[in-house]
């Protein structure tokens, strides 16, 4: 195997690697923890229901 | 051990607000540089020892405000954002403190050897070698620092705006050691020549140079976007998912963007169209990132009217959009033929270093300030708004005078006559340029008056106030 077999096997896994994140990302069982790990700034558990109840309420 | 276990419970803030406070201070000196170095244009009178010569100013603008100015916000917000979001005291005070402590000595080290004429030459890593040494050391500790503490977080998932901060600190470690390699003349003297040359020095500069651009002006001020902007508006960004998305197709082609700065060089013809083609793929993730953190108000947008600290934060974005849609299209090898050399080119990086970077910088400390010093807000919230319409014309003042005489410029010096002569000699696009660059000063200059204020009110803000060192960690909601 040469270099450049080498950089376009770094390249092709990588364009897979990136493909791969995106399903992940946008798969329906990521949802939840995406979720939850958006709330992370908003600290306090108080603050937290808040922030649901005020969103629950525009929707 | 009781004293220890205090300090453990609470957040370390005197970190963050002495990289606060100095976010201020070096914004107004890269800035009155700036203004200095546009007047310079305008008033070659205005050179006045060899010292306060452009071609010494100007690099020392472009360090002021990038790594003094911007530097300084990003260990600011970065050390804020990580004890908040991970829900522990930063790692290691002694170490954040050295960061602090051998930041500010590298910016007086530049200070004096840019106008003393030490330079390497090239662009955005000027500074000579034993700088360079004490830069690599400063930032190894800083790495350490962040990745220890989010080592000890106590939340299990690791906050997108610090994934952001991560991918900075460890581009740029990599790209400030690779750029930087060089051979010292001697041991005592401030002089060293590149470890690369011809094609590849350039090529290894503008890789250099772009991915600054990339990490240290973009990543990094994304992860204040994805932190402050939820913050201010109160509640969580638009969609997590894209955020995922948005930092890895980032990562993925940020890299591969620096060949468009050598377009129609002697680098070879396909790193060139690789580097154009990068360029323009740019533009997904950049404005998938813009309209993330924008629509992060769909639902508040009232909240725009009467807080400025949020006009601040979604202005920047706005301008983040323009320039990263500007950019791609400018690396395109047929625009480039026209905007490269040009003032153009000084009108783009100036939409994105102060309509985007200086601005979410400037939201974002004027976040802090009140909360490092137990205010509820700033001294004047009306001096802050006055701040963001200030410096918002200043932007537009700046950047379309710069588009004008760029493509003015552009379009002089390609025009031929019929027997293949230039239409125009050199000299006569400098003179046509003389309008445009008197209202670029007035632009600069309003954009500093801003920064005045914000120093005014900083210290309005801080003066009789409590450095709060007592800010309790929280346990997380539900991680």
């Amino acid at each position: 195997m040469d270099q450049n077999d080498l950089r376009i096997l770094v390249t092709v896994v990588s364009f897979i690697a990136f493909l791969a994140i995106v399903f992940w990302a946008y798969n329906r069982k990521s949802k939840p923890g995406f979720d939850v790990a958006s709330r992370i700034p908003f600290e306090t558990l108080e603050q937290a229901k808040q922030d649901e109840a005020r969103e629950s309420s525009l929707k | 051990m009781s004293v220890m276990s205090d300090t453990q419970s609470v957040y370390n803030y005197k970190i963050v607000r002495q990289f606060a406070v100095m976010t201020v201070i070096w914004g107004i000196v890269g800035m009155l540089v700036g203004v200095i170095v546009a007047a310079q244009l305008v008033w070659p009178e205005l050179n006045f020892a060899p010292w306060l010569t452009f071609g010494r100013l100007r690099p020392l603008h472009t360090n002021a405000v990038i790594f003094a100015f911007g530097g300084c916000a990003l260990f600011a917000t970065s050390y804020y954002v990580v004890q908040r979001t991970c829900y522990t005291r930063i790692f290691c005070d002694k170490l954040a403190a050295f960061t602090f402590w051998g930041w500010q000595l590298i910016i007086v080290l530049a200070a004096i050897t840019l106008p003393l004429g030490m330079t390497s030459g090239k662009e955005y890593a000027e500074l000579e070698w034993p700088i360079d040494i004490l830069i690599a050391v400063v930032w190894v500790a800083y790495a350490i620092v962040f990745f220890g503490t989010i080592a000890k977080r106590k939340v299990g998932h690791i906050y997108v705006a610090n994934w952001f901060y991560g991918a900075f600190i460890i581009a740029v470690a990599l790209l400030h050691i690779v750029n930087s390699a060089e051979m010292p003349v001697s041991l005592f003297g401030m002089k060293s020549y590149s470890a690369y040359y011809g094609a590849q020095d350039a090529m290894v500069q503008w890789w250099y140079g772009h991915n600054a651009v990339g990490f240290f002006l973009t990543a990094g001020f994304l992860g204040m976007m994805y932190y402050f902007v939820p913050k201010q508006a109160g509640r969580p960004v638009y969609s997590y998912r894209l955020s995922v998305v948005h930092f890895w197709a980032l990562i993925f082609t940020y890299m591969w963007a620096g060949p468009h700065h050598l377009h129609y060089t002697a680098l070879p013809d396909w790193t060139q169209s690789l580097g154009m083609v990068f360029s323009l793929i740019l533009l997904a993730p950049s404005w998938g990132g813009m309209i993330n953190g924008i629509m992060t108000l769909s639902g508040a947008w009232h909240k725009l009217r009467d807080d400025p600290i949020l006009k601040f934060l979604i202005t920047s974005l706005s301008f983040y959009g323009m320039s990263t849609f500007e950019g791609p299209m400018m690396a395109i090898k047929t625009v480039n033929a026209l905007s490269h050399y040009t003032d153009w080119t000084v009108g783009h990086v100036h939409s994105g270093a102060l309509g985007w970077v200086a601005m979410v910088s400037i939201g974002s400390i004027y976040f802090l300030i009140p909360k490092l010093v137990g205010k509820q807000e700033m001294w004047s919230t009306k001096l802050v708004t006055t701040h963001f319409w200030i410096a918002t014309v200043g932007v537009v003042l700046y950047i379309a005078s710069m588009w004008i005489s760029g493509v003015m410029q552009g379009l002089m010096w390609r025009a031929v006559n019929a027997d293949g002569t230039l239409t125009y000699s050199f000299i006569e696009s400098v003179k046509a340029s003389y309008p445009f660059w008197a209202i670029r000063v007035l632009g600069g200059l309003m954009y500093l008056v801003g920064m005045l204020l914000m120093l005014y009110n900083v210290v309005k803000t801080m003066q009789g106030a409590r450095a709060v060192d007592d800010a309790a960690v929280p346990v997380p909601a539900h991680h």
